[in-house]
């Protein structure tokens, strides 16, 4: 029957000889292509070799098995001094390395088939054999003393020129790898040397100081560039088995020592104690391991918070330079309508105080006498306006345009752009202003010119002869003409003043025709221009200004007239479908060139074909027929081809009030 | 036509157009009297009571519609009949303010003496 201390032996030999083999296997499975991960892994697998040996021998008590466990302390030498120098990243010399090999194989060889080595087996207790030793114990117990002192001595050596990790790195290794040196060399060999033999068991649990350090290392340093959670977790795995190995293992010396007393309540405080540090060890690992976690996560959420905000940052410099080098003025409200910001140029336009105002309600602004025109147009509701013009006062007019501003659907403010145009409105008044004053002089000159003609044709100064009655229909003519284009121009500045005022009746747009079409009778009669008009039977009347319709209509047939060639059609037509009439005029003369056609009805617009053919058309005529017919709700179109003539058309809504 | 020739005031400051009204209106048996402005008009249309007067606007001293005006206060002003001759628009007579229907507005360069001496002649029938 083994006693408890004897069980304890052996199993806390074979844990050692488990701990150093996972560490071996480990570091190796972490970089296997790495010389000093492979070394390690040798000295892991002979550690574990003479730790499994020495378990084998103590459950057989034979020679053989010591034998071998002898043998297998040879290879760890071995193993050992290989794995030192791979640790400073030296190589042994090649003919040391072999004169290594054969010494071990001597050794072994010698050990196992003499008996040189071992005599005899002299009897066996719970903390060993005694042993007869034979005089090759004395020359290897020598020889395992030179080679664990190079063992342990060529890294420490190196300590001193290593960098300051390197040097951590080793320290704790060394550390762990010298305790494991010594405790061997003095229950192995010195003791033995004297004559004790009995306590060799004890030797081998000292290996548990070398994983311990070695992990330890690896944790806090690196060592072997091993950096891993996981490792730790295996790590503290190994400590707690070290731990109660190293408990059991005193409690029984101790109980050993105090012969047999107390070996029950000492063994549960030592399992005890044991539970409690595997727990604490377990929380401390876990807590450890959350926190490293959290560091981590932290870690790179802060750099990448702190990249975004730079990001962030830039682009905000980048957008506010921006606003604030803008030529227009910009005030941008956020979604509950407030201000956020203003830049310079508005402030510089509207006269805002920016720091006042930041934060506020956009009706703050209307405290300012220049911004009060702007908000009082915005207040019934912010909506988008789209460059509407407002006189501030007689030296500022600004045109300013509200943009909802909205992202992914969401309304997330308005953006005013707040432009200055007094310079150009007052040059484009005076401009007006000009030509208005112009237009009323050459009335005057017009007029004389007009009475004078018109007297001279109807005889009041004396009968003309057949060519004197000519000339004077034909200045009376041109006159007419020139009469016209200054009326045209001045209609065109009240447009532009906004003083076109419409007269509202209800007329019959058939007489507009009808008149007109009279007016024109002499010219379609010189030309040979056949007139084909269906006057329509009933036709509504309609609210109207008659006087600015006849303009239009008289546009119309004026322009077809002049550009269909002598004895060309026009095709005038009236259709009304209740809800709205239709007018057209239709000519087969030069048409409008495609590139000309959008700028039909723009001011001082004339085709170049037909410039060319008609030189008195001032241009104007389009322009303000567009003004007339839109004034009245109506629509304003035509259809043409270059060389195939042209359609001109105006739809009016049928309207029995004013508009 | 009546016994008695009637007598037009004409108030305008161009001189080529005054000769020829007058020239018109005298051939149409018309007496006819002149002035070069509102001040002189307004004079000669109180001593002389004409049976229509012919008013410019535009003119230097006293304009037409202030001469009008003065005119309205009159008790023998208030309704004789008054046709202005102008060459502002209907637009520009209108700001101006005036009420309706107390004269007749032209612009000159639209109509011709011919249509002028017509308006004359309606205007008088009326008022006999």
């Amino acid at each position: 029957m083994m006693s408890w201390f004897s069980i304890t032996i052996i199993a806390v030999t074979f844990l050692s000889g488990l701990a150093n083999m996972a560490l071996a296997v480990y570091v190796y499975r972490k970089n296997p292509r790495e010389r000093i991960n492979k070394n390690f892994f040798y000295f892991g697998f002979a550690i574990f070799l003479w730790c499994l040996t020495k378990f084998i021998s103590m459950l057989y008590k034979n020679i053989f098995w010591l034998e071998i466990n002898y043998s297998s302390g040879s290879i760890l030498e071995l193993a050992g001094i290989y794995f030192s120098y791979a640790l400073i990243d030296k190589k042994i010399n090649k003919w040391v390395g072999v004169l290594l090999y054969v010494i071990c194989a001597g050794f072994i060889a010698t050990t196992i088939s003499t008996n040189l080595f071992i005599k005899n087996l002299i009897s066996f207790s719970d903390l060993g054999f005694k042993v007869d030793y034979g005089p090759l114990f004395y020359v290897w117990a020598i020889y395992t003393f030179l080679i664990v002192s190079v063992i342990v001595y060529v890294p420490f050596s190196f300590i001193k020129k290593a960098d300051e990790r390197r040097k951590k790195q080793i320290a704790y290794f060394l550390t762990g790898e010298a305790i494991l040196g010594f405790w061997v060399l003095i229950i192995s060999i010195i003791l033995p040397f004297l004559g004790f033999t009995q306590f060799t068991v004890l030797d081998t649990p000292a290996t548990l100081f070398l994983v311990g350090f070695t992990s330890y290392s690896i944790i806090k340093y690196h060592l072997m560039d091993i950096s891993s959670l996981l490792f730790q977790a295996f790590v503290y795995a190994l400590v707690i088995i070290v731990i109660i190995s190293l408990l059991l293992l005193l409690m029984f010396a101790g109980s050993f020592l105090f012969a047999h007393f107390m070996i029950w309540p000492l063994y549960i405080i030592a399992v005890a104690v044991a539970i409690v540090l595997f727990f604490i060890g377990r929380l401390f690992f876990i807590e450890k391991r959350d926190l490293e976690k959290a560091k981590i996560n932290l870690t790179d959420l802060l750099a990448k918070s702190e990249e975004n905000r730079k990001r962030a940052e830039t682009e905000r410099d980048k957008t506010t330079t921006i606003i604030s080098s803008f030529t227009d003025g910009l005030i941008i409200l956020d979604e509950n309508n407030d201000i956020f910001s203003i830049n310079p140029e508005a402030e510089k336009i509207l006269g805002l105080d920016k720091n006042k105002l930041l934060g506020k309600s956009f009706q703050t602004m209307a405290e300012y006498s220049k911004a009060e025109p702007i908000v009082s147009v915005i207040i019934p509701g912010i909506r988008n306006i789209h460059r509407r013009e407002v006189e501030v006062n007689k030296k500022l007019i600004v045109e300013f345009s509200v943009i909802s501003l909205t992202l992914n659907k969401s309304d997330i403010g308005h953006l005013l752009v707040i432009h200055d145009v007094t310079r150009e409105k007052i040059v484009e008044r005076m401009k007006t202003e000009f030509v208005s004053l112009a237009a009323h002089q050459l009335r005057t000159p017009l007029s004389i010119v007009k009475w004078s003609m018109s007297m001279l044709k109807k005889g009041d100064f004396g009968k003309l002869n057949k060519k004197q009655g000519e000339i004077v229909k034909n200045t009376f003519r041109n006159n007419e003409r020139l009469i016209s284009l200054v009326n045209d121009l001045l209609n065109v500045t009240r447009i532009e003043e906004g003083r076109y005022l419409y007269e509202m009746a209800m007329a019959d747009i058939r007489e507009i025709i009808k008149s007109v079409m009279e007016n024109y009778k002499e010219e379609i009669k010189a030309k040979k221009i056949i007139i084909d008009f269906k006057k329509p039977e009933d036709f509504p009347l309609m609210m109207i200004d008659t006087e600015k319709i006849k303009l239009v209509v008289q546009n119309f047939i004026d322009n077809a007239i002049n550009y269909s060639q002598p004895g060309g059609k026009v095709i005038i037509s009236l259709k009304n479908d209740d809800k709205n009439i239709e007018f057209k005029v239709q000519d087969f003369g030069i048409g409008i060139p495609e590139e000309e056609q959008s700028k039909i009805f723009g001011k001082f617009s004339r085709a170049g074909n037909a410039a060319k053919m008609n030189t008195t058309g001032s241009g104007l005529g389009l322009f303000l027929s567009k003004n007339i017919i839109e004034a009245h709700g109506g629509e304003i179109w035509f259809e043409s081809e270059e060389g195939k003539g042209a359609s001109f058309y105006f739809s009016l809504p049928i309207k029995k009030e004013g508009v | 036509m009546a016994d008695k020739k009637n007598t037009i005031l004409i108030v305008e400051d161009e001189m080529d157009l005054r000769e020829l009204l007058k020239n018109k209106l005298e051939s149409e048996g018309y007496n006819v009297l002149e002035a070069d402005n509102g001040r002189v008009g307004t004079d000669m249309a109180l001593s002389q009571h004409p049976d229509i007067i012919l008013l410019d606007i535009i003119m230097p001293q006293m304009d037409g519609l202030s001469m009008l005006k003065e005119l309205r206060q009159d008790e023998w002003g208030k309704n004789v009949p008054v046709i202005i001759l102008s060459n502002l628009s209907e637009a520009e007579k209108i700001s101006e303010g005036l009420e309706k229907n107390v004269y007749d507005y032209l612009v000159k360069s639209d109509w011709e003496p011919d249509n002028v001496v017509a308006l004359i002649r309606k205007k008088l029938g009326k008022n006999k």
